[in-house]
């Protein structure tokens, strides 16, 4: 049964949804880039109509259609030049343009430590994969390698004794570096359970919980319109929760055993990497969301930042859920959505909004 | 009577031996007092405590405790922060009035009162609704015992408006469901639709009205506002109510006079911006006498608002920004920049209404014009270098430090303009 009559707007995969462009133009705050069915990139923005659905336009028309801040002007030049359409490529080049001072310095230097900690946690989860083969025929030299593992030091410590060790458990050693050096780059933003530091995308699905518990929370004791506002965005977060948990459990056996994956490199590396890809998907555009809620600290700022979460929120394309389990619960979520809906332009000047441009730099000085 | 004796628990006695040190607590030993000593909050020398312990406590905000005494306050607990507001005592609320008004309530329902709190008691925090179905029945009783006698020791104007407030909770209540945030910048027509209806409704319980006005008051950012409504729409204006808002008024203005002396320009210029919009309600809001007094006020501050834009924004930012964006500029020195431009295009949307509209202008084009002036040095060529890629980021780094500032200042279109030449000609820089 259709939910409220929107089920027939909710996209069908992730892709055809589109990566999140964290624009400082407060009218593209929820837009999303995606490709066209000729291959173009175009834009998905939500809050433009203030009705259901969201408009459509071609990428290239956006700058002539909105007055966009300087350091979207850059943005919109680089997604089109990378062809960044996913949530990684979307991301690279948002820190590529963070870095050149349009967002102010404060933008930068947060720009400048993600890339940096992107950097560092590629190479340790190279080697935390090549540690795992390690342990199982030397759990004793694996333990002491995990020790100095956040070292350069240790991390070469590391190959050396994989190398050392490969003929006694008969594996092809530089074969091994190579394909897991390879998984540890396309999977790092994941990590491991047992990496030392959580991966970037793990550490979201934590703190996504912690949101949803501090929103459930304040909910439950209050009785308003902002109650039913923070009672939607747990039901949101529940919903993307469970399914990222399911892929995060998936990812995480097949990770256990890292020797398998090299054995049956062409099948369980590309099923190692979609999970990456799809759990990147899932938790597209709810970090700014989790900065919003964060920053608030009295009950005003948090009813002010429900009402700046809610229509951003983001679903999950419908043939993205288990059509027995939670499609239903899909569609409804999808339909509650459209009721909250506001405009963010300076009505008397078309120019974008000060002080929104600031809140959206502040939450681009909190992205990891 | 010692607190022992008053059923007090014995380590609450020994904590309120702490007094002062209380502040020198770590936050996690401070929360921890709080929570003990909460259960007798209403009394003397607790309620001290409290007092000094608050702003600290607004920080770190503890889990409050639940009892009915909250719950009875919740419709007039807006009145409990203005309570410094100056020339207003009748239509502010002191936290001291909590505990005679609840031995007021003891003594006259006892029954009653025992009753609500024991199903009180068994109420779950995470049951709203009937936590709310218990207030409504609080406040009932507690608008019936006030209306036949008022609070004992306490200013009759005091009781009176706790006792109107009670009357109108219902509708305070629903209001402040469906706008909870607070302070309320602007009312629009949805919000006067609600306030209209819901005082046709109260119109036949007696003084309701007022109580409900004053707490819908003390949920605006500037209830002059509410002032000009209720004269637009022909309903009468209560005069607790137009006292509590000249006061408001008063005190925005003292904010702003004691804000002026330590505020950052872009502070500054947010708070001018306030106030000036506040004025320009006020003026429309009152009558006879009141009316001169606003209109001698607003005419002084708009000297001290005109005076304290011109000294601290106007006459200073485009020199500010010139000496903070050097080849070499820190973060804290691009911050400082970043403040005075925005500072300026704050300054920008109330200047005309202080006669510095000429004067922002010009300073915004003379910050636009340093900054192009910038970026022409910038762009200037230079002999060859050996590291030219490095040189180039350099180069286009500073460029936009510049480009920002024209679009802090002067809007995002200037800035673009700007932008778009500058990129054209780095195109041409050797990399």
């Amino acid at each position: 049964m259709a939910a409220r009559g929107f089920d027939h707007l909710l996209p069908s995969t992730f892709e055809e949804r589109g990566a999140t462009v964290p624009f400082t133009t407060p009218i593209l705050a929820d837009s999303r880039v995606r490709k066209d069915w000729r291959d173009r990139l175009e834009i998905v923005i939500g809050q433009f109509s203030g009705g259901p659905g969201a408009v459509v336009i071609p990428w290239t028309a956006v700058a002539e259609m909105i007055s966009l801040t300087t350091h979207d002007v850059l943005l919109h030049e680089e997604v089109l030049t990378k062809l960044a359409i996913d949530p990684y490529t979307v991301r690279m080049a948002a820190l590529e343009v963070a870095k050149s001072g349009l967002a102010g310095p404060e933008v930068v230097e947060a720009a400048t430590k993600s890339l940096a900690a992107d950097e560092e946690a590629k190479a340790l989860n190279q080697v935390i994969l090549i540690i795992k083969v390690i342990e199982e025929a030397e759990p004793t030299q694996a333990k002491a390698l995990m020790r100095d593992v956040m070292s350069p030091d240790g991390q070469e410590r590391v190959r050396e004794a994989l190398f050392a060790i490969a003929d006694k458990i008969n594996l092809d050693a530089k074969a091994f570096d190579d394909r897991l050096s390879e998984l540890g780059t396309a999977t790092y933003a994941v990590g491991t359970p047992w990496s030392p530091t959580e991966g970037r995308l793990r550490r979201l699905v934590s703190r996504l919980r912690e949101f949803s518990t501090s929103i459930k929370e304040w909910a439950s004791e209050r009785l308003s319109e902002a109650a039913d506002q923070a009672q939607f965005t747990v039901e949101m977060s529940n919903h993307t929760l469970k399914i990222a948990t399911e892929v995060l459990g998936k990812f995480d056996s097949l990770v256990e055993s890292p020797r398998a994956i090299v054995m049956q490199w062409d099948t369980k590396s590309a099923e190692v990497r979609a999970l990456a890809t799809r759990l990147s998907w899932l938790i597209d555009g709810w970090e700014p969301l989790i900065e919003t809620w964060t920053a608030a600290v009295d009950e005003s700022e948090q009813i002010a930042a429900l009402e700046s979460i809610v229509p951003l929120l983001p679903f999950i394309p419908a043939k993205e859920v288990d059509p027995d389990k939670d499609d239903k619960a899909n569609n409804d979520l999808f339909g509650k959505k459209r009721r909250w809906v506001k405009m963010n332009e300076d009505w008397k000047t078309g120019e974008p909004d000060p002080e929104i441009v600031q809140r959206l730099e502040f939450l681009k000085t909190r992205a990891t | 009577m010692s607190l022992a004796e008053e059923g007090v628990p014995e380590s609450v006695e020994s904590l309120l031996m702490l007094g002062s040190t209380l502040q020198l607590l770590p936050d996690e030993k401070f929360l921890a007092v709080i929570d003990k000593l909460s259960i007798v909050a209403q009394m003397a020398p607790v309620a001290a405590i409290f007092e000094e312990a608050r702003p600290r406590m607004r920080v770190l905000r503890p889990q409050r405790p639940r009892n009915l005494q909250r719950l009875l306050c919740r419709p007039f607990e807006d009145l409990f922060e203005a309570r410094s507001l100056p020339a207003a005592s009748d239509s502010l609320i002191d936290r001291k009035v909590i505990a005679p008004l609840w031995k007021h309530l003891e003594t006259t329902e006892a029954a009653a009162v025992r009753t609500l709190q024991a199903i009180y008691k068994k109420t779950p925090a995470t049951d709203p609704q009937k936590n709310f179905e218990i207030s409504e029945q609080v406040w009932r009783l507690t608008a019936r015992v006030l209306t036949k006698a008022p609070i004992p020791d306490v200013a009759p104007e005091v009781s009176s408006l706790i006792r109107d407030i009670m009357a109108s909770a219902m509708p305070i209540e629903t209001f402040k469901q469906k706008y909870p945030l607070r302070p309320l910048a602007h009312f629009g027509d949805t919000i006067f639709a609600l306030m209209r209806e819901q005082l046709d409704a109260l119109a036949g319980v007696t003084t309701a009205a007022t109580g409900y006005l004053v707490a819908i008051a003390a949920r605006m950012a500037s209830p002059t506002e509410l002032l000009c409504w209720l004269r637009e729409g022909g309903r009468p204006v209560p005069p607790i109510l137009e006292r509590y808002a000249l006061a408001k008024l008063t005190d925005t203005i003292n904010q702003f006079d004691q804000h002026m002396v330590q505020a950052d320009p872009e502070n500054l210029a947010g708070r001018a911006q306030e106030l000036l919009s506040v004025l320009e309600t006020a003026d429309n809001a009152t009558s006879g006498a009141a009316r001169a007094t606003v209109k001698g006020q607003a005419d002084a501050v708009k000297i001290k608002v005109r005076d304290a834009l011109k000294e601290q924004i106007i006459d200073v930012a485009a020199p500010g920004i010139s000496a903070a964006l050097t080849n070499d500029a820190s973060r804290d020195s691009l911050l400082a920049a970043e403040g005075y431009a925005r500072a300026l295009a704050k300054t920008r949307r109330s200047a005309a209404k202080v006669g510095l509209a000429t004067a922002t202008d010009s300073a915004i084009q003379s910050v636009r014009r340093n900054c192009i002036g910038r970026i022409e040095d910038l762009l200037k060529p230079t002999p060859p270098s050996d590291n030219p890629a490095a040189d180039y980021a350099k180069t286009r780094a500073q460029v936009f430090q510049s480009v920002r500032i024209i679009e802090l200042v002067d809007g995002a279109s200037s800035g673009r303009d700007v932008l778009a030449d500058a990129q054209r000609r780095l195109k041409n820089l050797p990399r």
